[in-house]
This record gives C-alpha cells, sequence and structure tokens, in this order.
C-alpha cells in the first residue's frame, strides 16, 4: 500500500453551507428555485444580496461533489460557492495508526 | 422538500433533534454570513451551537491568506468555514481550503519518534531523539544544516534561525522558499532595494487591467480569481490578459490568451518597454522623478551595472514585435496592444505572477523587467496599478522571507555579510561581538548536493535536520540533490514532519509534529499580512511542536557544554518568564504552554522588523485581527495602522510630506528605483532530436505542493487520484497515444511512465507536455532539471527537454478531476 493510500475514503456524511447566484430572467429564476427546493438533500435559505443560501447534506463525499456539479448544472444557477463544510463524524473516524507499522 | 422554517433548539442533544438537522442550520447560517459579507450587509449571528467552539485560523495551504473559522468540538475538528470578517477572503474558501480540518486526521500521522537502527525504524522516546541530534550537531557543529519551509510558523522559523545563526554560528539554512519565491525576492531587492509588494490584494478590486504573467491563478490562487470575476459580475469591466506557455483554466475566463515559448517572457517584456520608448509613450514624469538604470552583466549579481537612459534606448532598440514574435511565438500585433495599454493613462493595470517567473531560469531578470515596465509607464503608484508576487506557502513572505530563514539573511532583511547588520544583530540577542558567522550558508541546491556527496568527496554537510517540507519529493533532479544519499553511511537525515513522505523514506531519524491548528502559530501571507492563531485541538500520540524540538534541542546542547548556547552574560537563548518573572523550562514538553512561546519569540522578532520599515505590531494586537499588513505603525491615539500601499505618501508613514512616492529603501540611495534591462536569453535546455518535447511542471487546485496532506483527505484525493502527463492531441496522434494510455517520458536525468491525459483541464501546445508533482508515487522530479537562476538560486521547474515514448506497462485509464 502506498503511504497515502493508507486513509481511504471514509463513508462520512459531509453538510456544506452553499451560495448560489441566480439569472436576472425571471421564469427562469423561479424555475431555479423551485428546481433547488424540491432537492431532498437541499435546505433552501433566504436570499441576501444577489445571493441564496443553501444547506447541502450528503451521505457521503463522492454524493457531496455529484451535487455540487449538479447545482451548477441548473438551468438558472449562474454561481455557486462553497463556504462551510461539517464533517460529521469524520473526526470520529481518525484513529492513529502507530506510524511504525507503516514505516515497516 | 425542507424549509429553513423549523425552529430548531440551540441544543440538538437537549431537543433531541438529530445533529444532522442542527448543522444544516449552522451550514445556512454561515452562508448568510458571507453572503451579507459580501454584499455590504451586516452579517447575521450565527447559529450558536454549544458543544461546538469556533475559533480563527489562516487556511494551512496557500499563500492566498484566507482566514478559516475552525469548528472544535470533544477536541476534534468538526466544521470550517470561511470567515467572513477576513479582508482576504471574505468569507470564501476554495476546494482545499473547506477540507482544510481533514488534514489533521489521515490514518497514518506520525505519533512517536522513530529511529533508524539496522536498517528499521524503531520507535524511540522524545529524550533519546532530542539527544541524538544534539550529540550529531555537537559532534561537527559546521557540518549541520536546517531545511525549513514557508510552512514554518514566524516563531518555528525564527527560533531555527536563532539557534543556527546565533547559536551555532552556522548559516546552513534554507528554507524551501528558495524553490518558490527566491526569485521574487532578488527582483524586489534589485529594483527597490527592500523585499515584498508595495502594493496589496486591494490592487485586484480597482484595477482595469489584470495580466498574468505564467499565473494559473484560477488554481492556483482561486479565491484571489474570484474576486475578479466577482467584480464582472457586478458588471464591472476588468480586462484578464493570459501571459502563458499552456491553456488553463484561467485562459477559459481571459479576454487575451498570449501563449508563448519558453523563456521568452524576457523578450516579450523588453518588447513592451521598446514600444513606450519609440512611441514616447513611457511616463517621462515619472521616469526623471522616480527612476535610475541598470542592466544585468555577465556575472548576473544582485548590483548589476548603471547605465544611462539613453544605454537603456538602444538596448532595447532590437525587441521590435516582429523580433519578439520570432522569439516567443506571440504575434507582433498582440505584442502593439500590450506596449499601448502600458501606453495609456486612463486605466490602471495590475501584474501578477507566482512560479511562473520565479522557477525560471532566469527568474531576477524576468522579475525586474516586470517591475520595469510598469515603472517606466507610471504604472505604479495608484491603486490598482501594481506589480505584485504571490507566494505559494502560507508564511513564504512571514517566515522565509521577513524572519530571513534564508541562508544569507538574518531577521528583518538583515545580510550576514554586512557587519553593521551583524552587529545590530548581536545586540539583539545579546551575543558576544564577533559571534555570528559573515559568511552565506549553502543555498539549497548546494546545501543538498554537499549532503548527497560523500564526506571525503567534499559533501560536507553531513547531518540534515528537515522540518515542515519535503524534499524528497520537491527537489529537482532528485537522483542527483537527494536520493543518492542513499549509502552515505556518515550523513545523517533528521525528518520532522506529520505524515509519513518520500523524504520520511531515507530518514535516519523521524521526529513527529503537530501541526496547524494542533499548535499555536503565525503566518505571513503574500501582501504583507501578519497573522495569528490559537492552539485548538491537541496533536496526536507523542507529536509535538516543531518551535518545542529546536528549544529543546538548543536546551540539550547547553547542557552538554556548547558555548553557543549562551548569550553574552551566560544565559540561555531561549529564556522565558512567566507573568511572575520566574522562568519556565519550557525545554520540557509538559511546561511548553505554560508561557505563551509564540507570543515571546514574536515580541523578541518584532525589534528585528522596525530596522527596515517592516514594522510589526504586538503579539495581541494580532490576536484581534484577521491579519495587519505591515509596516503596522502606532497613531498617536495609541491604535496600531496597518500600510496597504507602500512608498505612497498618502498611506505609507514612512514616506516624506510631499513626496509623493518616496523609494526610502532605494539602492541608488537617492530614493529611485531601478529600471533594468535584461536580454532574452535562451533556457539551459531545450528540445532536440534526442530530447524533442517541453517539460513543465505545476500544480492542481485540488492538490497543494507534493500532496502530503491533501491526498489524505478523501474529497481531494478522489478528485484527482493521480499525476498524469497532458500533451496536445495532435502530438499524441501522431505518436498514437490514446487518452489513458501509459507513455514514458525520459529526461537525461531520469525517466518515468504515467497516464496520459488529453484535452483534460490543460491544454499544453504542440511540442509540450506538462506535469503536476504532487503525486509521491510519479515523481516527476527525478525529471526535472536542477539548473538555478543565477541570482536567486532558485530552479527552475518549468523547462526542460523530454522524449515521449510509449509506456511498457498496460494501459491504465485516468480518471480526471472532477470538481
Amino acid at each position: 500500500m502506498n503511504r497515502s493510500e493508507a486513509h481511504e475514503s471514509p463513508r462520512d456524511p459531509v453538510v456544506g453551507g452553499v451560495l448560489v447566484r441566480l439569472t436576472d430572467n425571471t421564469v427562469l429564476r423561479e424555475s431555479a428555485l423551485a428546481t433547488l427546493a424540491e432537492h431532498p438533500a437541499l435546505t433552501l435559505g433566504e436570499a441576501i444580496g444577489e445571493w441564496w443560501t443553501l444547506a447541502v447534506e450528503a451521505e457521503n463525499a463522492s454524493e457531496g461533489r455529484d451535487l455540487h456539479g449538479w447545482l451548477a448544472t441548473v438551468p438558472g444557477v449562474e454561481w455557486v460557492e462553497v463556504v462551510s463544510v461539517h464533517f460529521v463524524g469524520m473526526a470520529d473516524e481518525a484513529a492513529s495508526k502507530p506510524a511504525v507499522e507503516v514505516m515497516a | 422538500m425542507k424549509t429553513n422554517s423549523e425552529t430548531l433548539s440551540p441544543n440538538p442533544a437537549a431537543s433531541g433533534l438529530d445533529r444532522r438537522r442542527f448543522l444544516q442550520r449552522a451550514a445556512l447560517a454561515s452562508a448568510a454570513a458571507v453572503a451579507a459579507a459580501r454584499s455590504g450587509l451586516t452579517p447575521p449571528a450565527q447559529a450558536a451551537e454549544p458543544d461546538t467552539r469556533w475559533d480563527k485560523a489562516p487556511c494551512r495551504f496557500c499563500g492566498t491568506g484566507c482566514h478559516v473559522e475552525v469548528g472544535v468540538r470533544e477536541g476534534k475538528i468538526v466544521g470550517i468555514r470561511g470567515d467572513p470578517k477576513a479582508e482576504v477572503n471574505k468569507g470564501l474558501l476554495c476546494v482545499k481550503g473547506y477540507h482544510v480540518g481533514m488534514i489533521l486526521y489521515g490514518k497514518d500521522r506520525l505519533t512517536q519518534p522513530m529511529l533508524r537502527r539496522n536498517g528499521r525504524m524503531e520507535v524511540i522516546g522524545w529524550n533519546e531523539a532530542i539527544d541524538v541530534v544534539a550529540r550529531r550537531i555537537m559532534a561537527a557543529p559546521q557540518r549541520f544544516a536546517i531545511y525549513g519551509s514557508g510552512q514554518w510558523t514566524v516563531a518555528e522559523g525564527y527560533a531555527s534561525q536563532k539557534l543556527m545563526k546565533a547559536g551555532l554560528a552556522n548559516n546552513h539554512i534554507e528554507p524551501n522558499a528558495r524553490l518558490c519565491m527566491a526569485s521574487a525576492v532578488t527582483g524586489y531587492l534589485s529594483v527597490y532595494g527592500v523585499d515584498e509588494p508595495a502594493g496589496c490584494y486591494d490592487d485586484l478590486d480597482t484595477c482595469d487591467v489584470l495580466i498574468l504573467w505564467g499565473n494559473n491563478m484560477a488554481e492556483m490562487h482561486p479565491v484571489l480569481f474570484s474576486r475578479i470575476l466577482e467584480r464582472r459580475n457586478r458588471g464591472e469591466k476588468v480586462r484578464i490578459i493570459d501571459l502563458s506557455t499552456r491553456r488553463t483554466r484561467t485562459s477559459e475566463f481571459a479576454d487575451d490568451y498570449l501563449e508563448f515559448r519558453p523563456q521568452s517572457d524576457l523578450a516579450i517584456a523588453n518588447g513592451i518597454a521598446h514600444l513606450l520608448i519609440q512611441s514616447s509613450t513611457y511616463s517621462k514624469a515619472f521616469v526623471e522623478k522616480h527612476c535610475a538604470f541598470k542592466t544585468d552583466t555577465a556575472e548576473h549579481t544582485l548590483d548589476g551595472k548603471p547605465m544611462s537612459f539613453a544605454e537603456y534606448c538602444r538596448e532595447l532598440e532590437a525587441y521590435t514585435p516582429e523580433k519578439v514574435e520570432e522569439i516567443s511565438g506571440v504575434p507582433a500585433a498582440k505584442i502593439r496592444m500590450l506596449g499601448q495599454l502600458f501606453g495609456r493613462t486612463d486605466v490602471r493595470i495590475t501584474s501578477v505572477w507566482c512560479m511562473g517567473m520565479n522557477q525560471h531560469a532566469r527568474g531576477t531578470n524576468i522579475n525586474r523587467l516586470v517591475h520595469g515596465i510598469h515603472l517606466l509607464s507610471g504604472h505604479w503608484g495608484r491603486p490598482g496599478d501594481a506589480p505584485t508576487s504571490l507566494t505559494g506557502q502560507p508564511s513564504a513572505c512571514g517566515t522565509a522571507r521577513e524572519v530571513g530563514t534564508l541562508c544569507h539573511l538574518l531577521p528583518g532583511g538583515r545580510l550576514v555579510a554586512n557587519p553593521e547588520h551583524r552587529k545590530q544583530s548581536e545586540q539583539i540577542w545579546n551575543l558576544p561581538e564577533g559571534r555570528l558567522n559573515p559568511k552565506p550558508g549553502y543555498h539549497t541546491v548546494q546545501l543538498f548536493e554537499k549532503f548527497c556527496t560523500a564526506t571525503e568527496k567534499g559533501g560536507d554537510i553531513q547531518t540534515l535536520f528537515t522540518q515542515v517540507t519535503n524534499p524528497g519529493q520537491s527537489l529537482p533532479n532528485l537522483h542527483k540533490l537527494f536520493k543518492s544519499k542513499t549509502g552515505l553511511e556518515d550523513k545523517f537525515l533528521i525528518v520532522c514532519d506529520v505524515y509519513p513522505t518520500a523524504t520520511t523514506e531515507l530518514a535516519d531519524l523521524i521526529l513527529p509534529a503537530a501541526m496547524w491548528v494542533e499548535k499555536n502559530g503565525i503566518y505571513g501571507n503574500s501582501e504583507r499580512r501578519t497573522q495569528q492563531w490559537f492552539r485548538m485541538v491537541r496533536p496526536p500520540g507523542n507529536a509535538r511542536d516543531d518551535c518545542w524540538m529546536t528549544i529543546a534541542i538548543a536546551r540539550r546542547l547547553f547542557e552538554l557544554g556548547h558555548p553557543g548556547m549562551k548569550d553574552k552574560d551566560g544565559k540561555f537563548l531561549f529564556t522565558f518568564k512567566n507573568e511572575q518573572g520566574e522562568e519556565v523550562p519550557v525545554w520540557e514538553w509538559e511546561r511548553y504552554y505554560d508561557v505563551n512561546v509564540d507570543r515571546a519569540l514574536f515580541e523578541e522578532y518584532r525589534l528585528f522588523t522596525r530596522l527596515k520599515h517592516k514594522d510589526l505590531a504586538p503579539y495581541d494586537e494580532y490576536v484581534k485581527a484577521r491579519g495587519l499588513r505591515w509596516p503596522v505603525v502606532q497613531q498617536p491615539d495609541g491604535s496600531w495602522r496597518e500600510t496597504k500601499f507602500r512608498f505612497m505618501e498618502f498611506d505609507d508613514p514612512y514616506v516624506k510630506k510631499g513626496a509623493g512616492i518616496q523609494f526610502y529603501h532605494s539602492v541608488t540611495q537617492d530614493d529611485r528605483a531601478q529600471v533594468w534591462f535584461a536580454p532574452y536569453e535562451l533556457p539551459p535546455e531545450v528540445p532536440d532530436a534526442e530530447y524533442p518535447f517541453w517539460l513543465g511542471t505545476g500544480r492542481v487546485l485540488e492538490h497543494w505542493h507534493t500532496g502530503t496532506m491533501t491526498m489524505r483527505v478523501p474529497q481531494l484525493r478522489n478528485a484527482v487520484p493521480h499525476s498524469y502527463v497532458e500533451m496536445h492531441p495532435s502530438d499524441a496522434a501522431e505518436k498514437g497515444f490514446k487518452n489513458g494510455d501509459l507513455v514514458k517520458l525520459k529526461t537525461r536525468r531520469g525517466e518515468l511512465e504515467l497516464p496520459l491525459w488529453i484535452s483534460g483541464r490543460g491544454h499544453p501546445p504542440r511540442g509540450s507536455v506538462f506535469v503536476p508533482f504532487f503525486d509521491e508515487r510519479i515523481m516527476i522530479n527525478d525529471l526535472t532539471l536542477d539548473a538555478v537562476c543565477p541570482v536567486s538560486k532558485q530552479p527552475d521547474y518549468k523547462k526542460c527537454a523530454v522524449d515521449v515514448q510509449r509506456g511498457s506497462q498496460r494501459s491504465a485509464r485516468p480518471r480526471g478531476p472532477t470538481i
């Protein structure tokens, strides 16, 4: 096993805070808001300035990445930025494996 | 559908609500805070999380200096959010930044000191480990060297500097920053007489034109690039000109993409200056009042040779747009466009660069030339009109440059070779007169050559102590500069790190380190901003602070009778007292946090910073702030004021009243900056029949440097799981390669097989390939060239000659980046 493979992907849920900016086109904008509101992994927050706030909940890192990618493809969404990540249970997963075993 | 209208108790445990729901609300609150900060509104109060404590810290990765808020629960990091109070990032983070908390939790953290005995690493205690180091030093103090980094905190770098230069009178100390920004340093020194940018990130908010000189800002400094894109999104017009040797993600956002042949940026800069002179659009008033002229010489020194303006103009005559096109491949019309742009007075131009100009066989010269066209054109001295270098490490400026952990420096811009500077330093350190060694130590490439050469053949570095860096992967020409240590029995490598790395593979002694928020720290970012944080979690196992190790080694040397560990009054060099005035034996780990060692070392270091107008405020000011940009000067009311724009009267308190602009560290001592001429010169190695391609190396968004930390974050690792080689589709088709084929790269220094990625994120032009260096399994630095800039001694990782052939192994389809 390579050194950097020693920590493989844990199945940790991830909750992220996300900002999206929507188009000025009213029809597309309403459609985008409806799409976001319907998605089971998203919690739509408030509009502040030009931004809408979202909480994104994913079962694991891969799903989180896919969701991030999907958000950018929603018609009417012009910009997506992640601003926070909570690692639910991630720290508990971490174990300090005696380094000498790795080195042997 | 979920909404945000549910009422949640501030205490999720008490209410019985599951933690995830609570975190959803916290995530929304974080997003709202950032949105408000970016919209100029008052941020709403963050959701109360009684079981989670949030505190500030600068991000652990690049030199941008974003601030994060770190959430800690039950001794573990559980969340990261962008800090909306931070001017640098205004709450935003890049993909690495919002995963930064996870770098602490790789399962293979080093947790015990280990000593190689009979070819195997054995766990030993700290007392023995420190004793081994001290006895190696005692045996041959002048054959000992320290190699640290721009990831050293200010206190760590300062303590190492003091141990070596003040204690051992040994200048063989270098940071890995020699590999990443030394050419920027020599550029600033030879132009302004003092290091580091005059401007700051505010220039990005006010420029009309942003010129990226070989800088893939969208991937390497994404939060800064976001500031520009954000301005565009608000409807402001910002023209981006991307000068590069390969199309990158940055190019996608550029108004103009100008692709040049490696090293020909020298010709392009001269071509711009040529046009300014020919069209008389240079700023005569600025030049007459603020500039002098110099030329590089055959000896390539920092000082060069003075020249007249007429001589300068004559040297530039050859650099017609057509000639520059011939050299660079950039159409003459585009060179004219650049010349005309710099000739305009109605636009503000900011030039930005990083490794493209620094890791360059003529790195100092290209830095000088870019400063020169700004000075010549008068695009200097207003917010938005600035030549500004960026850095790749979080404290390349703060620790490597300001603390002066390079082999020729003392803290505060002092030089070991200058008798007056040594005297000042000896006074601050209370050393006997003459203690400091006037001879600069070995620069990084020399240092590793000496370490990897047999003692009987002149390899006079026998013990090397590395901290916070991974030279076994990041040095160029690794077979020569690192791997040839193998089998040299009298050489001893001490590696202090947080994970096993390519460097620990050859270590004789491994010391497990605390990292980032497992210790107190201070960093200094690219814009002269000094940033402080406190320890938030404990390191795993027996890992300990790097700074403690340095002090413990010094103390053991003191106990063994090394005379250099005492000041002129016989006191130990690292003496710390508590508030009651009692000495605290911080070399005992259990007592290390009885006083704030960072604070004490910082206050001592501050004395140096005033010697070259790099004044720092008291430590406690940084506790309150999200960083302050030096010089930080006390005001009549007792408050401390930072400086955004140096040498400019409207902001810099050291500029004489009425001067407007004053280069008060001018090397000609007449308050003038130097405009340099330096010719285009061929690179040290160019493609030929045997090695017909250019090889360039660099980074990717998701991984930071050698990947030691980011490859242990599953999200980042999965996004870009391994290295690859980028190639132009036509070159690949000619060779019969398909996407995913394993190909063999071969240079005069080594060979390597790796998967091919055609039409991926980066697009090299025909005749060149690009490989990132983050992957320890595919170490591209086995192949790179160790030629250095003759002035800065920084290696050129961006160009050498390579052959590309089909690999011997079976094909494997790589997975490209997905974020």
